[in-house]
């Protein structure tokens, strides 16, 4: 028992040890960390000035989902999947969405051969590895749907056949926040099948410099080009990769305030639909695959708050009342992310 | 019509017996009234009904307002038999135009809502006057009833309203149930809108008012008739002329030699007695005669005997309303002033430096005090509980409050460690290190803080060297708690070596270095100096507060119990209101808060018939006494109006500013306060007055006077032409105006002083030694229409202008005047676009595909007009072939009028466009 009032020695400030010679618990670089380090830096070598934004994606990627991109036209969507895709080798397909695309147009049908005189099957461009969705609420709910069984089970049902794609398989939407008219919002259980829901600003003025600069210095205003992309990795090692992730370690105390995040959503006055499991399970998988880029075998609550934005906030809506006093996802998000106690240990 | 046949006894009333010798008149008469009523007012309500058929709910307003029209035929017929004439119907019918016609308009409009009508009447009607005159007749009037005709017009509103719904709840039981409405309809407010009355039940209800007026209205006429004779009794003493004529006609009809002699013998007695009043006459007693120059036309009147009076005034401020109330206050009292009587300007400037110095020296040792309070050393049990840090107590699920972790924190992670394991002994160094942060450097924590939260706000916040190790302790802490990363026992012992937080002083701590014995020598020697540099003493000093309750609200109390004591009438009135009678009437009336040219006229009026006024230019507002006041007109510098009293009587006011007290400079709160006795100089001055045969010692402000450029008559006392005097007494007509530059004599606190007391009692006398009727007038305004066009004149003006203005400029006019000016207008496809947008969002495709569809329709009538005939089949492979499209499109577009599907109502509206531009070529 120490006693209460008894003074401790008052150690001089001249003989304090310095900070600098203590040395944290030095951790082992993974492997993992590095290759998707190779990755970013050549993402970033032609995506200048979003690096959160790559860095989200990379995580979606290592954490094996699928990612809502959305923000203004110009702003090179398309551009950062071209790249993913060039990094590590993988097929790239892209589908325009458009009001009067049908699901076959996106999965794939069979057709009657004449010459073999048998049932072919078409494939649809959804057999790739990284698919381009592009403005994917322009096409009805209908096609929209033709997704899910992709996104979830990574495999095309055609004529009661399960065809399964090539792993890894991720699927880029995008869609403009602007301009809404003759748009068909994405269902919620479509929503809930993306891990992250990524927000594009415009760079900063002189990231955006850069980029002008160098476009506009290439023949054809092709500078930045993926194409001139090398591939850094094969698809193997992003499977690998996606599997040392899943093996990061996560303490129950993170877990559980990854759930408490989840739940916090549902007992929010402002909001009217909360996540559900599938967000806290989203939560934990993308703090590991955030643990494991900054080269971590562990989460700790601060990979799960920082990533909680990203990964809910198209998975609740507002309250009509919120809503219409103007108040944003995020800000609500942020408000119930305040509210909850970081983890006990 | 004489005086004499007056059928009814004459003597002063009082009101409601005035009131109701009317209403004796109207109930001797009623049925002949009632003839008059019926032949002249019955027609007149038919003829209105007829005009007002349709508006049956408007009748009973109509008819309320027409009442001064039909009160003129009992006024007339009550004003004849009053004198014992009773008018038949055929002189009625005769008179009528001159019954109705005068001051009818004013009577409809302007006096309509006169309080009292019923009274104003027979001035009105009776007397012929128009305009001013009946104004001033009115106003005479009024002043004697004391709102006698007022309070009838409320008796008779309330009785009129009884007889209506006495009758209509007396015969609703005769009203058929077919014109009856629901009243539990309209109580309970079920659809109030389309509750409707049937226009027989409005006639019935109007035919209830006007029995109620039939019945009711006479009475009310006859009630204001009687008020006024006894109004004009009173004032014009037709009683005791009455008595004279009817004296005169019974000796003159007896003619007998005795009676002769009788009179004759009766004026040889009369003749001494009025001789002797002649002579008075002829040599009036001076009154007022100023002691500088007064005229010198009258004898020299002798010294007034203020005693008695003088004594009756002191016993009444002895009483305790008028007990002079005091408070008792310490005054710090300056000794060096005493000794510096007279401080120049230099003086008073260094005075000034340094007292702002000091006030410095002052602060700067409070400040120096707070800041270094630690070196006082306050014993333990009188220091101030240190505050409980900012934030939260737990974070990330540790509780940092100040007293959760032991104060020893090291030895107590060091036997954690040794006991427990590493994780209990690195969460309490990481407990402690937030805890420690939060009390020495307020550091912001949220319950929500994370690791890295709580690691950017530390560096936010604290020193570097602080930021540093926790950065490294966090490393640390998360690495053990997260990862399941052990940390070795030498890793722990560098945590706790470098442990920072004991010995680093607090962020909001003061500097150690300086000597606690020196800083309270220092405190010491300033207390010290200050208290030597003290040159003065307390004192305790008696404050004044002067009278309370109503000697302080009624700066005239004491007159009025002295008055009241020798028997006079007294009554204080806050305003104008009803005078009192002239002959036996004394008004004080104070000009301070200024006089309306028509008030003045009233008061003239009234002193022309043989009032006394008593005109105060000042001093009559209720305010305390004490201390001794600077005297001044009252009225404000910008009113230069003259004055109308003043201007009529051709009297001259002159107002000079007082002088300044010697201000001594500067004033401090320590500088004494005057004592309340001493009196100013120059300020009052004591003018010898002379009022009837005596003269009188006034104290009076020196700085108001009046003068008069005539040579004062007989029974006149002011100043000669070229002198002024503060006192001035005019005959005006009958009557007599005593104007007083200041009430000052009159107030509480002087009426004991010099002869102030016996003046205002000769002030109420009068020739016959009656009581006389004494009003204290507070102030006298004007009208609410007057001070609105005096105060508001200039916002009044500028709303009549924007009022016309913008009636100029939006009032319809015959023709264009301002030409049109054609905006940019937007093209109207742009508008069906939005139009088009909005229906989609909307959900209600069917509009649109209707209207569409129906311009196609349209176009192909107009078009082909030989194809009307046939069936829509044929129609629609005409327009087929017209437009290219398949039949069966063009059959659904046309007949379509909702979709589920946005893309096929993009297609339908673009199969009718391509219909639509079809039949346009």
């Amino acid at each position: 028992m120490i006693p209460p009032n008894f003074p401790p020695p008052l150690p001089q400030a001249e003989t304090l040890p310095q900070p600098e010679s203590i040395t944290p618990p030095q951790v082992a670089i993974p492997h993992s960390a590095q290759l998707f380090q190779r990755i970013r830096e050549a993402v970033g070598s032609v995506f200048i000035g979003q690096d959160a934004v790559i860095h989200q994606v990379l995580a979606a990627l290592l954490a094996g989902g699928h990612v809502l991109l959305e923000g203004k036209p110009g702003l090179g969507k398309t551009h950062l999947v071209l790249a993913l895709a060039r990094t590590f080798g993988g097929s790239f397909r892209r589908i325009q969405f458009t009001p009067d695309l049908m699901p076959t147009d996106v999965t794939g049908h069979t057709l009657f051969d004449l010459a073999s005189q048998t049932f072919r099957v078409r494939r649809g461009p959804v057999f790739a590895q990284l698919l381009l969705a592009d403005e994917i609420n322009r096409a009805p709910a209908k096609t929209q749907s033709a997704l899910l069984e992709v996104m979830q089970e990574a495999q095309v049902t055609i004529d009661g056949e399960a065809h399964p794609l090539t792993p890894p398989f991720m699927t880029f939407a995008t869609q403009n926040p602007i301009e809404q008219d003759g748009t068909y919002p994405l269902p919620e259980a479509q929503l809930d099948r993306f891990l992250l829901k990524v927000l594009i600003d415009y760079p900063q003025p002189a990231e955006e410099t850069q980029i002008v600069h160098a476009v506009a210095s290439a023949a054809g205003g092709r500078g930045l080009s993926p194409a001139t992309l090398r591939a850094v990795c094969t698809p193997e090692d992003i499977l690998s990769a996606q599997a040392e992730a899943a093996a990061v370690h996560a303490t129950d105390s993170v877990v559980h305030y990854a759930v408490a995040l989840t739940r916090a959503t549902r007992q929010s006055g402002a909001i009217s639909l909360g996540a559900g499991t599938r967000g806290a399970i989203s939560l934990v998988r993308t703090a590991k695959a955030c643990a494991l880029l900054e080269g971590r075998n562990y989460i700790t609550p601060d990979d799960v708050k920082t990533i909680a934005l990203p990964v809910l906030r198209h998975r609740i809506q507002l309250a009509a009342e919120i809503a219409i006093s103007g108040q944003s996802v995020d800000d609500v998000l942020e408000s119930v992310i305040r509210s909850v106690e970081a983890p006990r240990t | 019509m004489r005086l004499e046949d007056i059928t009814i006894a004459l003597r002063p009333r009082g009101p409601w017996e005035a009131l109701d010798l009317g209403c004796s008149l109207v109930r001797r008469d009623f049925a002949t009234l009632m003839a008059h009523w019926a032949a002249t007012v019955l027609p007149f309500w038919l003829l209105l009904a007829l005009l007002m058929h349709g508006l049956p709910e408007w009748f009973s307003l109509a008819a309320w307002w027409l009442k001064p029209l039909y009160d003129r035929i009992p006024l007339f017929f009550l004003s004849r038999a009053a004198f014992g004439e009773r008018p038949s119907l055929r002189e009625l019918w005769r008179n009528l135009p001159r019954i109705l016609r005068p001051n009818l308009l004013s009577a409809l409009f302007l006096r309509r809502l006169s309080p009292s009508r019923s009274f104003h009447l027979p001035a009105s009607q009776l007397e012929g006057q128009k305009g001013k005159p009946l104004r001033s007749r009115i106003a005479t009037l009024s002043s004697d009833p004391a709102g006698a005709g007022a309070r009838t017009t409320w008796v008779f509103i309330k009785l009129e309203l009884a007889v209506w719904l006495g009758l209509t709840v007396l015969t609703s039981g005769f009203v058929p149930d077919s014109i009856a409405p629901d009243f539990e309809e309209l109580i309970e407010f079920r659809d109030a809108a389309d509750f409707v009355i049937h226009p027989a039940f409005l006639w019935w209800i109007n035919l209830c008012y006007l029995a109620a007026i039939t019945i009711v209205e006479p009475f009310y006429v006859g009630a204001g008739f009687g008020i006024y004779l006894n109004c004009r009794t009173r004032l014009e003493g037709w009683d005791v002329e009455l008595t004279f004529r009817r004296l005169r006609s019974r000796l003159l009809s007896a003619r007998s030699t005795a009676a002769i002699l009788l009179l004759a013998l009766a004026l040889c007695l009369a003749a001494p007695a009025q001789a002797a009043l002649k002579r008075e006459n002829k040599n009036p007693a001076p009154t007022t005669q100023s002691t500088q120059s007064t005229q010198s036309t009258q004898s020299p009147p002798a010294a007034a005997d203020s005693r008695p009076a003088q004594n009756a005034a002191k016993e009444i401020l002895a009483r305790p309303e008028f007990k002079v109330h005091s408070r008792t206050e310490k005054q710090w009292i300056d000794d060096r002033s005493k000794k510096k009587t007279d401080l120049s300007f230099l003086g008073a400037v260094f005075k000034v430096i340094g007292w702002a110095a000091t006030a410095v020296v002052l602060s700067i040792l409070v400040v120096l005090i707070i800041r270094n309070r630690h070196l006082l050393r306050i014993p333990r049990w009188r220091r101030a509980k240190p505050a409980a840090p900012n934030g939260p107590r737990i974070v990330m699920g540790m509780d940092i409050a100040r007293e959760s972790p032991p104060s020893d924190i090291l030895a107590a992670a060091r036997h954690l460690w040794a006991t427990r394991g590493p994780r209990d002994a690195i969460s309490l160094l990481y407990r402690g290190a937030l805890s420690r942060l939060a009390e020495r450097h307020h550091l912001p924590i949220e319950p929500s803080d994370t690791e890295h939260d709580c690691l950017r706000r530390v560096r936010h916040t604290a020193s570097s060297q602080a930021a540093s190790y926790f950065s490294t302790l966090t490393t640390t802490w998360v690495a053990q708690a997260y990862a399941q990363q052990h940390t070795a026992h030498a890793q722990f012992e560098i945590l706790c070596g470098a442990w920072p937080f004991d010995a680093e002083p607090s962020k909001h701590g003061g500097p150690q270095t300086q000597s606690p014995r020196a800083f309270q020598a220092i405190v010491l020697c300033t207390a010290a100096l200050s208290l030597t540099a003290c040159n003065g003493h307390w004192e305790d000093k008696e404050i004044i507060l002067g009278y309370k309750n109503k000697a302080r609200s009624n700066p005239f109390l004491a007159a009025e119990i002295l008055l009241k004591e020798h028997g006079h009438q007294v009554e204080r009135t806050p305003s104008l209101g009803k005078l009192p009678p002239p002959k036996s009437g004394l008004l004080l009336v104070s000009s301070e808060s200024g006089v309306p040219e028509g008030r003045a006229r009233q008061l003239l009026q009234w002193v022309h018939e043989g009032g006394h006024l008593v005109y105060c230019m000042a001093g009559s507002f209720p305010s305390n006494d004490w201390p001794e006041k600077t005297y001044s007109s009252a009225r404000p510098e910008s009113d230069q109006r003259p004055d109308p009293v003043l201007a009529k009587l051709e009297v001259k006011f002159q107002a000079t500013k007082p002088k300044p007290a010697k201000q001594e400079f500067p004033k401090t709160p320590y500088d004494p306060e005057p004592e309340p006795s001493e009196k100013k100089s120059g300020e009052t001055s004591v003018s010898r007055t002379h009022f009837g045969r005596r003269n009188f010692a006034l104290e009076l402000p020196s700085s108001t006077s009046f003068s008069i450029d005539r040579k004062l008559a007989k029974n006149e006392w002011g100043p000669a032409p070229s002198k002024t005097s503060p006192v001035l007494s005019l005959c005006h007509g009958e009557g007599r105006v005593t104007l007083l530059s200041h009430a000052r004599p009159l107030r509480n606190r002087y009426l004991a002083e010099n002869d102030h007391a016996s003046w205002l009692l000769a002030l109420a006398e009068n020739d016959t030694n009656s009581p006389r009727d004494v009003r204290f007038i507070a102030a006298i305004s004007d009208g609410f229409w007057s001070l609105l066009w005096r105060h508001a004149w200039r916002p009044l003006v500028g709303l009549a202008l924007i009022t016309a203005f913008w009636l100029w400029k939006n009032a319809p006019r015959f023709g264009p005047i301002l030409p049109i000016e054609l905006e940019p207008t937007r093209h109207f496809s742009e508008h069906i676009a939005s139009l088009g947008h909005f229906f989609l969002r909307l959900r209600r495709e069917d509009i649109l595909l209707h209207a569409a569809a129906r311009e196609v329709r349209s176009l192909f009538a107009r078009r082909f007009p030989q194809l009307a005939l046939c069936t829509p089949e044929e129609q629609t492979a005409h327009l087929s072939r017209l437009s290219g499209l398949p039949t069966a499109r063009v059959q659904t577009a046309l007949s379509s009028d909702s979709t589920r599907q946005n893309h096929h109502l993009v297609q339908l509206l673009q199969d009718l466009q391509t219909l639509r531009q079809s039949l346009s070529l």
